[in-house]
């Protein structure tokens, strides 16, 4: 996810880069086999919180990179949870990833 | 039926003791997984129907509440009648179900534990350390609308259950 009109000066630099990792590892997130969504959470208090918008299920913030979802049962959610850990593994520095399996959904 | 009991819970896989640490699958050094209640729930609800002779799930008052909110239009919850405590490598199950009448019950709840067992460590990749059937209800075969009075003759199976089940 590249931002070409991203403007050069320092804080909004910060700010766009927050914004665009939040949305890369969304969209790796969703991506994943056996990953139905993201969730916020309990409360909905797992998000990324940028300016005029907020990342549901994927919280970048601290030391610990916390990723929320909701699950399909076509394949054991241990599966799940590591295929979404190395999918994000790249963007995240080296940060620990914590999955959280919020619900699961049938498949029909 | 006591003893039954007894042979039943012993095929329940006990707590394993501190070493089998680094064999779960939820714990890494990348970062841990975390599979909420309702999950294990549903995975638990699921299994547990799939056993032919498993009428509905769920006590008197989850079922009446739950026809009526399929009454309504509503969904019915899979996780009906299930109860559950997920610790980071245990969970513990406890369910409430109706049986068809003409199963042999032990022989029923045996099914349905060892289905849910089997479905909760693969899906999940918890330990089940319990799992509690309570039989609420026969479903009697003229019986089509689901009324909620008792009955049967209501055959019960509990566990008496140490305090804490999770670790």
């Amino acid at each position: 996810m590249t931002r070409p009109d991203a403007p050069a000066c320092g804080r909004a630099d910060t700010e766009t880069d927050a914004e665009a990792e939040a949305e890369a590892l969304a969209e790796l997130v969703r991506a994943c086999p056996g990953v139905a969504g993201l969730s916020g959470g309990p409360f909905g208090t797992v998000a990324t919180y940028l300016r005029g918008e907020r990342v549901r299920g994927v919280s970048t913030g601290g030391d610990v990179v916390e990723v929320a979802i909701v699950a399909t049962l076509e394949r054991p959610l241990p599966e799940t949870a590591e295929d979404v850990r190395q999918a994000v593994w790249k963007l995240t520095g080296g940060r620990p990833v914590n999955v959280r399996i919020d619900d699961v959904v049938e498949e029909s | 039926m006591p003893d039954t009991m007894v042979n039943q819970t012993s095929a329940v896989p006990r707590a394993r003791t501190q070493d089998g640490g680094s064999a779960n699958p939820l714990v890494t050094d990348k970062g841990t997984t975390s599979i909420d209640d309702v999950v294990v729930a549903k995975i638990a609800g699921l299994a547990a129907r799939e056993v032919s002779g498993v009428h509905a799930m769920g006590g008197g008052a989850a079922r009446a509440l739950g026809s009526m909110r399929g009454m309504v239009g509503g969904e019915r919850s899979v996780a009906q009648g299930v109860s559950v405590e997920v610790g980071e490598r245990q969970a513990a199950v406890d369910m409430d179900l109706v049986a068809e009448y003409g199963t042999a019950i032990p022989d029923l709840a045996a099914a349905v534990r060892r289905n849910v067992i089997a479905a909760v460590e693969r899906m999940c990749g918890l330990e089940v350390t319990e799992v509690n059937i309570r039989v609420d209800d026969v479903h009697l075969p003229g019986q089509d609308r689901d009324k909620d009075r008792e009955m049967g003759d209501g055959r019960r199976e509990v566990i008496e259950q140490p305090e804490p089940r999770v670790q």
